[in-house]
């Protein structure tokens, strides 16, 4: 019986052919010879597919974090559990479905059938965060199996103590609600329904909850489908020798980057967030990055992390490994394919028992793919613009704040959990252009969709009273880093409880060169009526917000790059008009005078000149 | 019954087809006139006038209806030559173009800036005022904080205001006292209330779509004011209707209040001809290419289906409203080939138009284009091109190729014209796999169907790159989007919310509102004096399950909905739903959320006509060209396909040269007239 703490090696060790020889054709890898053209349409024909599967979740889930933010992502992934193609993907999920799928081809062995499907959650499992529901499916063709579907969902909430899925205080799995370390849903394509009894007992807002699980259904028998009929249209042997070729085309392409590459090997730390209780003066971060473009490798190593605490922040293997991949992929070539032939070039040495590496069991890993995530995957940021300042980006500013969990009882009686998308963080400024907005940190990358106010308000008792870009959030510099967003929300005749664990509230995103960093990420609460500042709030912790009251939450700017004196000064202007810059920062900082008149900013050229040290 | 006649107009040519009695009995092209563009439509019609001995005044007091498509509107937002536009929103939202809808899914592709919004936040300026979602004001607006913000507005140059509060789909009063300020105090700017250009939730899209509304406002007003007036100057008795951007026609009327409808005009008509040939050879699926003298157009039909998008997008930029999907590329025959600093060839995206047109034209352009390369190397021969009533001038091309291309590069004239079409034809390639390939569609599969008087010289060479072996040329290729817009039906549609369900249906409500609905859709076809046995309304629901907030499409039997059609439209939604979906819960409830009746008036398709009857041998000449097969100057054919018998069959290397455009047959490839009046284009075996 397997039981509890696992070798972490069942989700980390690729798998074996004998380990897979008990399912029918999985060993096959498929015809070698593949027409050029075919490949491209197979390949193509794959995307089309997690398009489809993707928009099967959008328009059929029942929970905004689905629906609207598109908190989640589908891939199809092979025999041996290696991902084929994740485009528009979060980027956090990269990395994080092969590790859950392995210990669970491990745990079934050939006990998988046409017909099945698993979930696993357990990141002790290989998945990322308890959260982060992974629904697998099988696809046989002619009683062979050919492909894996598999979709990874956020949901709202798993039946914790608190609602929602990220308690930042949960200081071991029993406090986290419940892990499915690879447990069948679906037997012959039917729901097992005592399972599904069981579930939805156990979750808060069970109506809401089966719907989001249909909808994950729909995703993975869509794909089913579609890729049944790509058998009958080219063959078995074709199909699966195209996937094969997918792997070897990504691996292929990554190796040709990495040559390119210097070879070098650095150290890079930063201090992250305060955690008053665990870290009080920040986690102190380091790594190492080494690039070997003989062999075609790029090697992590993340054995100086500080030991793991008793929180919700620890990364999971799946995430500290993700962490490294997804802060390496935005500097290399965008063309390289998100796969897992071209993610094996990438290896990152992790240490059993630390923050960041391997959680050694039954530590709590709530938070694991954002927060200190985020930041680690800034540290990567940092070591590859000491390697490659043409191809850098400064630091992403981090969006906690206004991510949270909310929860309460609307004055008509109807219970919700809810977490909020309407502001997202800034990007990092780049050597050629300014930080990207609407990026929502590290492990989103801009690929989460924003709340509609309307739709927020139509399905929560929720007054969206602003969403604006905040003033001077952006780290300066030649290029300046993308301001950050703020939400203002009230709740409609009701207490809502927020609770919320974040970081970047101490660390803010870095500048290059004479850039400076993004501003941090805050929250507080004012009274409605005044504006009055009423309370502080701290990175994490739970928090009544009365129907009189107003939490407000500033997401962190991006970091800035270069001299601010030698940006361009028809950018400046713009950005006083938009209101991303103030006017008062506009001369202090980029010596760029500005005299109002009519409502518009014109330039005190003299002034400027002098500022800027010109003749 | 009188007169029919279809216009379109591209960036180099405008193009005519005119029918009577359903009968298809001319096609006519004329040069756009870029600077009065009613002028080109005149000459056209002109034109075709003179070919049935009748004074134009004539033909179009003899004209039941006149419709036109043109790109008019497209081409002023991608241009950017529209007025400056202001928006008034809800305070706390003005922020809301700048956000957009989040989703960037190139996630880890940095490289290239963020993207422009719609309008700067500069011009967004915040009323204070709020509705919530029941629709209660629970902020009430003041007259004089509209004016100030009005007045704000005016300072910063715009000319233009767009309304979009937050609830308005709930309440739209405070929208429309903004507008009857803005009219009273700011009489010459145009507006657009949200809750009237687009009533749906999510105000990222309703705003996007009415900010579009109103900045094409005065573009279109002015060019379609210009047409009508051009139109009734020469007796035009019928009426002028436009193409939208489903490929149905609407009234100018209804275009004037909603002009975002115009986008995507023009090529809108053309895939549901290419279905049609496609239909006429046995296949369900077929890829429209129209290459004109600006732009490239690609479209598809899969499974009998036009590819349709619910959401029309321009650059980027929502409209929500459904369009036909059509792929814009800027490589056409006008399309300028330059030698960049680095010693790359570059074809395009910028274009010599019709003004100055390429060198051959003589029009002052200088600089070589495709249409010169073609010159060059004998695909356009000066005494046919146009029937011989626009002048070319070889010499002129091979002096702006050689010097502009050949000379930088070292190269012979023939390597470089050939080159030009080569850079020029992969670009067009990009644009055809864009949307086939990697939508996972084998191109292979396809029928190939031309449209545009370009496409002919480019459209062998291109299925040889795909793959394709069968091409089907229309004789009308060169006016495709005009016949389009003949055959195009009447067409009007409207939505009503009126939410509900199927276990608690608001029965006398929903048929209250839809009896309106169908009333306003009789109209429309009053307008238009659509005959009873011409009409067709069609209703559908947009039907979910509880919670959901995305809905299907679901018909419904008849144009009111009684208890019985309530259970066919349950049960053919938890079937669409599993076969779209791949499960369904058939014992929940259903919610039916919004109502769209279209209103149509069937077009009889004119009857194209049949291949000739006569004896071609007469029309057989002679001429050269280079083969891009043997890489040489060969003798080549040249034959009419107008005057093409049924089933007559012609090897290359030969020029199919029609009185308005040119088809080239390179030695390995054959054309045969097939029985229904088009070129079916094979590859030799």
């Amino acid at each position: 019986m397997l039981l509890p703490p696992y070798d972490p090696n069942l989700m980390i060790e690729p798998l074996s052919d004998q380990e897979i020889a008990g399912v029918p054709g999985a060993e096959d890898r498929g015809c070698k010879d593949i027409d050029p053209v075919i490949f491209s349409v197979v390949y193509a024909r794959l995307e089309g597919i997690l398009s489809e599967m993707t928009e099967t979740i959008l328009t059929t889930a029942r929970n905004p974090i689905l629906y609207g933010a598109k908190d989640f992502t589908c891939t199809v992934m092979s025999p041996r559990a290696e991902v084929l193609s994740m485009h528009d993907c979060l980027p956090v999920h990269v990395g994080t479905m092969d590790p859950a799928l392995r210990f669970l081809i491990r745990a079934f062995g050939e006990d998988i059938h046409e017909g099945d499907v698993f979930v696993n959650n357990a990141p002790y499992a290989g998945n990322a965060h308890v959260g982060d529901w992974t629904m697998f499916a099988p696809i046989f063709h002619d009683g062979v199996l050919v492909a894996w579907a598999a979709n990874k969902c956020h949901l709202l909430d798993m039946g914790a103590h608190i609602p929602g899925s990220t308690d930042a205080g949960a200081k071991d799995i029993y406090e986290e609600a419940m892990h499915f370390p690879g447990v069948r849903l679906c037997k012959n394509h039917e729901p097992i329904k005592d399972l599904i009894r069981f579930l939805g007992y156990n979750i808060r807002y069970p109506e809401h909850w089966h719907g989001d699980f249909l909808a994950q259904l729909g995703s993975l028998w869509t794909a089913e489908k579609r890729i049944k009929d790509l058998c009958d249209r080219f063959s078995v042997d074709t199909v699966k020798g195209c996937f094969s070729e997918a792997l070897n085309y990504g691996e292929r392409k990554m190796i040709e980057t990495i040559k390119m590459l210097p070879e070098t090997s650095i150290e890079v730390s930063m201090t992250g967030e305060v955690f008053e209780d665990f870290f009080p003066d920040g986690v102190s971060l380091k790594l190492k990055l080494s690039i070997k473009p003989d062999e075609g490798l790029i090697e992590f190593d993340y054995t100086d992390m500080p030991d793991q605490k008793e929180f919700g922040y620890n990364l999971t293997y799946a995430t500290a490994r993700c962490s490294a991949l997804q802060g390496t992929l935005p500097i290399l070539d965008p063309d390289i394919p998100t796969n897992d032939g071209a993610l094996k070039r990438i290896s990152v040495k992790l240490r059993e028992g630390s923050v960041a590496g391997i959680p050694r069991w039954p530590v709590g890993t709530s938070l694991a793919t954002i927060a200190l995530c985020d930041e680690v995957t800034n540290l990567v940021l940092k070591a590859w613009a000491e390697i490659l300042p043409e191809h850098a980006m400064a630091g992403m500013g981090e969006y906690n704040a206004a991510n949270f969990v909310g929860a309460g009882v609307s004055e008509q009686g109807e219970g919700y959990v809810h977490a909020f998308y309407l502001a997202a963080s800034g990007g990092g400024a780049t050597s050629n252009h300014d930080g990207l907005p609407h990026m929502f940190g590290a492990c989103i990358m801009g690929n989460m969709g924003y709340e509609s106010i309307e739709q927020v308000e139509m399905a929560r008792p929720f007054y969206v009273r602003e969403v604006c870009a905040i003033a001077d959030s952006g780290g300066v510099g030649t290029f300046r880093g993308a301001v950050g967003v703020r939400h203002r929300i009230q709740p409609r005749h009701h207490v809502l409880n927020i609770n919320y664990g974040g970081s970047g509230h101490t660390c803010p995103a870095f500048g290059i060169g004479e850039g400076s960093a993004g501003s941090v990420a805050d929250h507080w609460v004012e009274k409605a009526s005044t504006g009055e500042k009423i309370m502080g709030l701290k990175n994490s912790g739970v928090t009544d917000i009365q129907a009189d009251q107003v939490w407000v939450a500033d997401t962190g700017g991006g970091g800035g790059n270069g001299d601010p004196m030698r940006r361009d000064i028809d950018a400046v202007i713009n950005d006083v008009h938009d209101g991303f810059v103030t006017c008062e920062a506009a001369e202090r900082v980029y010596g760029v005078s500005l005299k109002v008149a009519d409502g518009k900013y014109l330039l005190d050229e003299l002034k400027t000149k002098k500022l800027r040290g010109e003749k | 019954m009188g007169y029919r006649i279809g216009t379109d107009i591209g960036g180099t040519f405008t193009d005519l087809s005119i029918s009577r009695d359903d009968v298809l009995i001319g096609r006519f092209k004329s040069p756009t006139t870029p600077n009065r563009l009613s002028e080109g439509i005149i000459s056209c019609i002109q034109l075709a006038a003179n070919s049935i001995n009748m004074t134009m005044e004539n033909l179009l007091s003899d004209t039941d209806v006149f419709v036109h498509g043109s790109t008019v509107a497209t081409n002023a937002v991608i241009e950017g030559k529209v007025p400056k536009t202001g928006l008034l929103c809800t305070q706390g939202t003005k922020y809301t173009l700048w956000r957009g809808e989040g989703r960037r899914n190139n996630v880890f592709d940095f490289t290239q800036p963020s993207r422009e919004p719609l309008i700067a936040p500069r011009y967004c300026i915040e009323l204070d005022e709020r509705i919530n979602a029941d629709g209660e004001i629970i902020v009430p607006l003041d007259d004089e904080s509209i004016i100030n913000s009005m007045n704000a507005l005016k300072n910063l140059g715009c000319e233009a205001v767009a309304v979009a509060l937050l609830w308005s789909i709930r309440n739209d009063t405070h929208e429309q006292r903004v507008s009857e300020l803005l009219k009273s105090h700011w009489p010459e700017a145009s507006v657009s209330i949200s809750s009237q250009v687009q009533p749906v939730l999510r105000e990222y899209t309703r705003t996007s779509c009415t900010v579009l509304n109103v900045m094409l406002k005065p573009v279109v007003a002015a060019y379609l004011g210009e047409l009508e007036t051009a139109l009734k100057e020469k007796k035009l008795s019928g009426k002028l209707l436009v193409v939208s951007s489903d490929g149905g026609i609407q009234p100018v009327s209804e275009i004037l209040q909603r002009p975002v409808y115009m986008l995507f005009s023009g090529p809108s008509t053309g895939p549901a001809l290419a279905r049609q040939f496609a239909k006429e050879e046995g296949a369900d699926d077929a890829l429209l290419i129209d290459m004109g003298g600006t732009s490239f157009d690609v479209s598809t039909v899969i499974g009998g289906q036009i590819t349709m998008t619910r959401d029309g997008r321009i650059n980027d930029y929502p409209t929500g409203i459904s369009a036909v999907e059509i792929l814009t590329m800027g490589a056409g025959g006008g399309s300028i080939a330059h030698v960049d600093s680095g010693g790359l060839l570059r074809v395009g995206p910028k274009s010599a138009g019709s003004e100055p047109g390429p060198a051959c034209y003589q029009r002052g352009g200088v600089l070589p284009t495709v249409t010169d390369a073609y010159v060059a190397l004998g695909y356009l021969v000066p005494k046919h091109f146009l029937g011989g009533r626009m002048k070319l001038s070889v010499a002129a091309s091979i002096k702006a190729i050689m010097e502009h291309v050949a000379v930088p590069l070292g190269l012979t004239l023939e390597a470089a014209a050939l080159g030009i079409l080569r850079v020029v034809n992969e670009r067009m390639i990009n644009g055809i796999l864009e949307m086939t390939v990697r939508r996972g569609i084998d191109p292979r599969e396809l029928f190939l169907v031309t449209g545009g008087g370009a496409t002919g010289v480019a459209a062998v060479e291109l299925a040889r790159e795909l793959g394709v072996t069968r091409i089907i040329v229309p004789r009308e290729t060169s006016v495709l989007c005009a016949l389009g817009a003949v055959n195009a039906d009447l067409k009007w549609s409207n939505v009503t919310s009126m939410s509900t369900s199927i276990r608690a249906f608001a029965e006398k409500e929903v048929n209250d509102a839809l009896s309106d609905l169908k009333s306003k859709g009789e109209q429309f076809l009053d307008l238009l004096n659509v005959s009873e046995s011409r009409r067709r309304y069609e209703l559908s629901t947009s039907a979910r399950y509880p919670l959901q907030v995305t809905e299907l499409d679901i018909p419904c039997p008849n144009s009111s909905v009684s208890k019985d059609d309530l259970n066919t439209i349950s049960e053919d939604f938890h079937t669409t739903y599993r076969e779209r979906y791949s499960v369904a819960e058939p014992e929940n409830d259903v919610e039916l959320v919004t109502w769209r009746l279209t209103a149509t008036g069937l077009v009889d398709e004119a009857k194209r006509p049949r291949p000739s009857i006569q004896d071609s041998e007469n029309a057989a000449g002679k001429t050269r060209f280079f083969d891009t097969v043997t890489l040489s100057w060969q003798e080549a054919a040249t034959l009419d396909p107008d005057r093409m018998r049924e089933n007559e069959r012609i090897d290359g290397p030969a020029l199919l040269v029609a009185k308005d455009t040119t088809i080239v047959l390179p030695t390995d490839y054959s054309a045969k007239m097939a029985r229904g009046g088009y070129l079916i284009i094979t590859p030799n075996d």
